[in-house]
């Protein structure tokens, strides 16, 4: 039997030939009886085992911590290791620069034997031939 | 705006506890509806199968963050209409969707003589002839007999524009069975 729905008067409105000739509705093709009885329990298993092991929020938010941690840490102590090389670098480079630029004649007056003990035997020979003034200026612009 | 025993399978959803019952008791509520109206937008019936099973992982990956905007069932349709548009745009990229050979569907006007299977059978190929919009309206429209206000909840378009598409659906329909 035909709906006579509102559905029916709104196709019958816009086609009323088409309106009288269709037959009565239905699937045109239903899955086997057992299908729908059992998909439910089906989907469920499919999901279960597709889901991931469960996880505490707490126990996820402790190993989010603890890497963030470490990598902040591992930052740091990179940041930390490669200034302080550098700064080692710079101070040891400036050394030189400044001590290469001082005439050597000039070396003798500024170190007395404390200053130069414990150092190379080469490298206290030659501050000895920096002049005192320039030793001075030098160790003041470079906050000795 | 959510119906009270919608409401109720939603919280019971949310509970660890009974989240496996409540879903199975949606699943076993709306399964045939949304096969039917799956299986009359491909027309295949693994397909079919196939895109209710991508439906119901949806709906478990998805129910928790529901908003309650629409009734669940209304929801559960627009995933089952998109997963249902996705394939068949696949399909039309892969071209494996040859249409049966059932002779041009409007060659003979379908009259009062024609028995209700072949007039069934020409209706079908009418349908697939549709653009996939019109089909969608007309599918959930006459089959479903879904009103529009849902309908557009569902496909995201106005009221206006799901009859005019019902509207341009139907006269088609009839030109490819009545031929004019």
């Amino acid at each position: 039997m035909k709906q006579t729905s509102d559905i029916q008067n709104e196709l019958e409105a816009i086609s009323p030939e088409l309106a009288r000739i269709l037959p009565e509705k239905k699937l045109p093709v239903s899955p086997d009886a057992d299908f729908f009885e059992a998909f439910p329990e089906h989907m469920l298993e499919k999901i279960k085992k597709q889901q991931p092991p469960v996880v505490y929020p707490l126990f996820k938010r402790m190993v989010r911590v603890a890497i963030a941690a470490a990598i902040t840490g591992f930052v740091l102590l990179a940041v930390y290791l490669s200034v302080s090389e550098g700064k080692t670098d710079l101070n040891t480079l400036n050394i030189h620069a400044e001590l290469a630029s001082v005439p050597s004649e000039d070396l003798s007056h500024f170190l007395s034997d404390s200053d130069t003990e414990g150092l190379p035997a080469t490298f206290s020979q030659e501050l000895q031939k920096i002049p005192t003034q320039e030793l001075e200026t030098f160790y003041y612009e470079n906050n000795f | 705006m959510l119906p009270a025993d919608e409401k109720e399978l939603l919280a019971r959803f949310h509970a660890p506890a009974t989240r496996d019952s409540a879903f199975t008791e949606l699943i076993k509520t709306y399964q045939e509806r949304l096969y039917a109206c799956i299986f009359r937008m491909v027309t295949d019936e693994e397909a079919s199968k196939d895109i209710l099973q991508n439906v119901c992982i949806k709906v478990w990956k998805s129910l928790g963050q529901f908003r309650a905007e629409s009734r669940i069932s209304t929801w559960m349709y627009r995933i089952a209409v998109n997963e249902a548009l996705n394939w068949l745009e696949l399909e039309k990229k892969r071209a494996l969707q040859p249409l049966p050979d059932n002779g041009d569907a409007s060659a003979q006007p379908a009259n009062l003589t024609i028995s209700p299977e072949t007039i069934e059978r020409k209706l079908q190929d009418a349908i697939r002839l549709l653009p996939d919009k019109q089909r969608t309206v007309f599918l959930l429209r006459y089959y479903e007999e879904m009103p529009y206000e849902e309908m557009s909840r569902i496909l995201q378009t106005s009221e206006g524009a799901l009859k005019a598409s019902y509207h341009h659906a139907v006269k088609k329909i009839q030109t490819l069975l009545l031929g004019h």
